[in-house]
């Protein structure tokens, strides 16, 4: 299968989203429900909303199906596809609420955890961690990935969006049906309620300024 | 926090979208002046970093692949929810696999398949005469019949269906698939009289075969088809022929199967003539001569490197005087499964004597779902034809082994019945020759090993075997520590994640096999990281209650393509100690040939698990993205100091076919936790050496 460079990794950090978006022709035979189109299209940007859908729910046991439905409903609406936005941004918004219909279902929010291996704790560059080093930074992440999990659904699709995957805050307003003012001033709260925390964290405190330093 | 480091946050939240010059001098002013929002900022910023590195890492392209395969497969939905997607989500959800594999059937060729509109009734597609009820609906005699739907009956009923009458058993379920001519049967029971003066093919189609009518008139339930006039052809979902042609009179059942062959059964008991007839310049029972040609049930040698135990065992090819595919000699007495217990495989079994014995398995299909726990010595032999369908057949040690999750805790625990069952009661002496597996697009794993000791398929063929979600996801799965595990002369064609999946075994191998249409990788010797420990009571961790695969090998066999729309499927992968890789065939590109590295046990972290001793040679590629990766992360390993745990692995004499300008010959991943020394020589891309294309990522 031929990959597409829609949802590239190199395209994360451009303002501009839209350049290697599949070709007018491939997104014609995808409105028309062809298939192999769909293929080429979707394999290209799984990457991202898996990715996406770790840091939104976190639940490792879910993704491959909540994967599955964003597929299935992107199918679904291509027909109404009307290029207003690129195809990876659509694809995000489908899969921005995908999640959320799934928060919305149960108290699943307290349940999410993302599944970290010990791998995540070894920083790169650095010389062979201690064995208290590796426990201390997986307790970080799991520490910090708590804390996403206290903020509104929101809020931590914003962050997510905009301070782990890099998106800028227009292309956030439109998978989030926010306006940007809405995006950038979530982000902005769930950054200070990230750092009230930390700062009450003795884990994670040295990592940021106590209140009243400057 | 004053009003200044309020507006820097805003800012910051700004910045991806392009400050104003005025703005972006204030920034940076404010953050040069403000070591609080620099610390901040920071300290966000290294935790993300280190988030976003986790959900890399947890990334599995499998969920992606098996989430696009899912849903690519289902069939089209409409637009807007309509009473179709009711039905169809009802049919799902009711069905079993097989059912969703018909419905895949049908739309295969859909590659330009249209968005669905709202289904049509087609013209003639009615009830008869009888109850019948449509998704909850009871319908009026005279009532269409619309397709797609769950049609069930209390009392029987009469249906025309396409081209053919169909009959409905009371309590049958069923479902009607026009596009493809195809009745699906879920429950009960159907007669169908097929109007020969009009267009075929129609099918009935359960979760375990289709039936093809070539004649007139026959019966079907789940598990067996009845002819009675004309002719039907019996398939597997992937439209392999099972039987050729079923003929009036004649009966054919998921479990007894149908003699299709000539050739006279054995008599039981008796040196069996069909094994003969398997191996016709071999003599394979266990006679005098040929008593040192049986099924290895010894530890490897610990302590002596991999190549030397290869270089000196019966089954390495180029051993003079090896054992060959096939020349396992079997135990008597042989039993002939179809003449004497109707093709009922555990009641053949059972059969047995304690002292085991050899099934003969003659031409036919037979219920590949079986259980043999705690009994040894047992050959299943076939001239050839002998197809086990659906799975997994399960063998153990302890019929408690199978069950991984309650299994074990107790054998850490140290319980004597689950200690007994790893150490001396593991099954020995299980012997597989000239069987076929066949999954049948349902079933997921062909046979499951725990807590075996020597078990040697030669001459399998495995094949329709389908991903699933399980934690040993291989059409060859083992565990609790396996040890003497051989599949040779073998092929093993399935989208399975993995083609062999063994964990934690000792001494073994795959040889001379072909393996392809795997997802994940052909072949992996992992490490069982969850059952390290002292199983004998005897106060310390010996060799073989490691638990890193160890002494394993992988030699002379030829890879060929993953499934479809696969991605960074791998070859061969082992997470072990003493391995060799060598003179295999890689026919194809795969993002990683062959994987090292080595794992420790989650449980016991203090327990230092080396993955030394690796040799990966002789082997071709026709091309390759990274030839060797050898990863020397400690996974789960306790570490201390600057001790390593994984290295010291040799790559020579490798030929890959086409070199790119990408090709990577050896990548060290992590290298600052590889033991040395590690030797790369002789090995040559295209036309030249290459053994400087070397990589080291952190």
């Amino acid at each position: 299968m031929v990959a597409l460079d829609v949802c590239a990794e190199s395209l994360m950090e451009r303002p501009a989203a839209d350049d290697g978006e599949p070709d007018e022709a491939t997104i014609e035979a995808c409105r028309r429900g062809d298939r192999r189109a769909l293929g080429r299209v979707f394999d290209a940007c799984a990457p991202t909303l898996e990715r996406q859908l770790r840091a939104m729910l976190g639940l490792r046991a879910d993704i491959e199906d909540l994967l599955q439905v964003t597929f299935v409903e992107a199918m679904r609406a291509f027909p109404g596809f009307r290029g207003e936005s690129s195809v990876r941004t659509w694809l995000s918004r489908i899969c921005a609420n995908v999640a959320k219909q799934y928060l919305r279902g149960t108290d699943r929010r307290r349940r999410a955890l993302v599944n970290l291996s010990t791998e995540a704790d070894v920083r790169p560059g650095s010389a062979l961690p201690s064995a208290s080093d590796l426990v201390e930074g997986r307790q970080r992440i799991e520490r910090f990935s708590d804390y996403l999990e206290e903020l509104s659904p929101k809020s931590r699709a914003a962050f997510v969006l905009h301070v782990i995957e890099g998106r800028p805050t227009a292309e956030i307003a439109v998978i989030l049906g926010l306006s940007d003012v809405a995006v950038r001033s979530r982000i902005f709260l769930a950054r200070r309620g990230l750092l009230t925390r930390m700062r009450e964290d003795p884990l994670l405190r040295d990592l940021c300024a106590v209140k009243g330093e400057s | 926090m004053g009003p200044r480091c309020l507006r820097a946050g805003l800012l910051m939240e700004k910045q991806r979208s392009g400050l104003s010059e005025g703005e972006q001098v204030f920034l940076e002013e404010h953050l040069r002046g403000c070591a609080s929002c620099r610390s901040d900022q920071r300290g966000i910023a290294t935790l993300a970093s280190d988030y976003r590195a986790a959900l890399d890492r947890a990334a599995d392209p499998g969920v992606r692949e098996r989430a696009l395969r899912r849903a690519l497969d289902a069939p089209p939905a409409p637009h807007r929810a309509t009473s179709f997607r009711l039905g169809l989500a009802v049919l799902l959800g009711t069905c079993a696999a097989g059912v969703a594999a018909m419905l895949f059937f049908v739309g295969r060729d859909g590659d330009d398949a249209t968005v669905a509109s709202k289904p049509v009734v087609r013209q003639g597609d009615r009830l008869v005469s009888g109850d019948l009820e449509v998704d909850g609906q009871v319908k009026a005699a005279g009532s269409g019949i619309a397709p797609a739907t769950v049609l069930s009956t209390q009392q029987g009923a009469l249906l025309t269906l396409g081209p053919a009458r169909v009959g409905l058993d009371g309590g049958t379920r069923i479902t009607w698939l026009p596009d493809a001519s195809t009745v699906v049967v879920r429950a009960g029971r159907v007669e169908v009289e097929l109007d020969a003066a009009r267009a075929h093919p129609f099918k009935v189609a359960t979760d375990r075969f289709v039936a093809e009518v070539v004649g007139t008139a026959f019966s079907v339930d789940v598990e067996q088809v009845r002819v009675s006039r004309g002719r039907v052809r019996i398939m597997a979902w992937d439209g392999a022929t099972l039987v050729t042609a079923l003929d009036a009179g004649q009966v054919w059942s998921v479990r007894q199967g149908v003699r299709v062959s000539t050739q006279p059964p054995p008599r039981d008991g008796a040196t069996p003539d069909a094994i003969a007839l398997a191996a016709p310049d071999e003599t394979t029972a266990c006679a005098p001569g040929n008593s040192d040609r049986r099924v290895p049930v010894t530890p490897p040698p610990y302590g002596v490197s991999a190549t030397q135990w290869w270089a000196a065992h019966p089954f390495n090819p180029d051993l003079p005087g090896h054992v060959p595919v096939g020349g396992i000699c079997s135990p008597e007495p042989t039993i002939d499964v179809f003449a004497r217990h109707g093709g009922d495989l555990p009641a053949a079994l059972a059969a047995l004597p304690s002292g085991g014995g050899t099934l003969y398995l003659q031409p036919g299909t037979y219920d590949g779902r079986f259980t043999l726990a705690g009994k040894s010595h047992v050959h299943f032999v076939s001239p050839g034809g002998a197809v086990l369908v659906g799975g997994p057949a399960r063998i153990a040690g302890c019929s408690r082994a199978l069950d991984e999750r309650s299994f074990t805790p107790c054998v850490r625990a140290q319980e004597p019945a689950c200690t007994a069952c790893v150490t001396s009661g593991r099954v020995s002496d299980i012997y597989f020759k000239n069987i076929t597996f066949d999954g049948q697009g349902t079933a997921a794993t062909a046979v499951e090993l725990a807590a075996v000791n020597g078990v040697v398929f030669d001459g399998c063929t495995f094949e329709n075997y389908v991903a699933n979600d399980r934690k040993q996801p291989g059409v060859i799965s083992g565990l609790m520590r396996p040890s003497n595990v051989w599949i040779r002369g073998s092929r093993i064609a399935a989208s399975q994640r993995w083609g062999v999946y063994l964990n934690g075994l000792h001494g073994g191998g795959v040889v001379s096999s072909h393996l392809e249409g795997f997802s994940e990788g052909a072949i992996l010797f992992k490490t069982h990281v969850s059952l390290i420990g002292d199983h004998d009571g005897d106060g310390r961790i010996a060799d073989d209650e490691m638990t890193q695969s160890s002494y394993v090998v992988a030699a002379r066999n030829t890879l060929g393509a993953p499934a479809p729309a696969t991605r960074n499927s791998t070859g061969i992968s082992i997470s072990g100690a003493n391995s060799i890789v060598e003179k295999n065939e890689f026919t194809r590109k795969l993002s990683v040939m062959t994987r090292l590295m080595g794992e420790c046990d989650v449980t016991n972290p203090r327990v230092a698990m080396t993955s030394f001793d690796h040799v990966v040679r002789a082997n071709r590629a026709a091309e390759a993205v990274v030839f060797v990766k050898a990863d020397g992360t400690p996974h789960n390993c306790h570490v201390r100091g600057n001790a390593r745990f994984f290295g010291r692995y040799r790559v020579e004499g490798n030929v890959i076919s086409r070199r790119s300008p990408t090709l990577v010959l050896v990548e060290e991943s992590y290298p600052a936790g590889i033991d040395g020394p590690n030797i790369i020589q002789g090995n040559v891309c295209a036309t030249e050496p290459c053994d400087g294309l070397l990589r080291r990522r952190r």
